[in-house]
């Protein structure tokens, strides 16, 4: 059969919803033989300067995590740190770079706590041209 | 993880895509498969008209019919659900989605002409499902 993913986008964020998106990427992986990458994208308009110490700790060592995780099941997997507006961010990584899937939480790491979709995927969703996958 | 996947189909030119996708994803993952259409009822402006709604189900059951006869061609077996509902349709696709405990929504976005926006159905369903949703892209 004709492979339904090659490539998959799966930007992780640390937030507890994490480990059920990356459970997700990996055991779709492994069926479709696609690779994963795992994208930390650095927020540049953080809230307070803690909040941005924090992300630059969890993106040098989230990414690189989950690449672990999925390399431990066999699935060819890398992790990219990005800087820039979140969800901007993903789409056009997306785009250029031609992914076929992209797979992220319906909910991240927000204060703001929005019923079942956060900001974030909300906008990919909304903006992205490659199928998405909204684990809820 | 075998998914109880949901299929929204509507009848337009995406959706032999959309099953098609639906058919590949469970060859691969696992999961079974049931198409869902949702027959847009007019919301009545004034009650006392009476709207025969026969022919829309009549589609919606061809509709269907169609999806299911192309899942039969890929060697898998689907179940259909075909509601009625006068406004939006995501929020009775959410509703199918809970009561019988599916775990993944399979729907196509039919979007604006630049063929990039999210339609109004999956927008509701993106933000009111409780399980997975899977967009695809006209």
């Amino acid at each position: 059969m004709n492979k339904m993913f090659q490539r998959i986008l799966v930007p992780v964020d640390g937030s507890r919803y994490m480990s059920g998106v990356v459970a997700h990427a990996i055991a779709i992986a492994k069926k479709t033989d696609s690779s994963l990458t795992f994208l930390y994208v650095v927020n540049v308009e953080p809230a307070t300067t803690l909040e941005l110490e924090k992300q630059k700790e969890n993106s040098t060592r989230i990414p690189e995590e989950c690449r672990r995780k999925a390399a431990a099941e066999d699935v060819s997997a890398s992790s990219r740190i990005e800087v820039g507006s979140p969800a901007e961010t993903i789409v056009e990584i997306a785009v250029r770079e031609k992914f076929d899937l992209i797979i992220i939480g319906s909910r991240g790491y927000s204060r703001l706590k929005t019923l079942f979709l956060g900001s974030v995927a909300d906008e990919v969703m909304e903006q992205a041209s490659c199928p998405v996958l909204l684990i809820k | 993880m075998v998914e109880k996947i949901l299929v929204a189909v509507d009848g337009s030119e995406t959706m032999e895509r959309t099953v098609r996708f639906a058919c590949d994803l469970v060859k691969v993952m696992g999961g079974s498969l049931t198409l869902i259409h949702v027959v847009d009822v007019p919301v009545m402006i004034q009650p006392n008209l009476m709207f025969d709604s026969t022919p829309l189900i009549q589609d919606g059951e061809m509709i269907l019919r169609t999806a299911q006869k192309q899942v039969e061609q890929n060697g898998l077996k689907a179940d259909i659900i075909l509601k009625q509902e006068g406004g939006n349709a995501g929020h009775r696709i959410v509703a199918v989605a809970e009561e019988q405990g599916f775990t993944l929504i399979v729907m196509h976005t039919r979007g604006k002409a630049s063929g990039i926006l999210v339609g109004s159905v999956c927008h509701t369903v993106a933000h009111n499902a409780s399980c997975s949703v899977l967009i695809l892209r006209p």
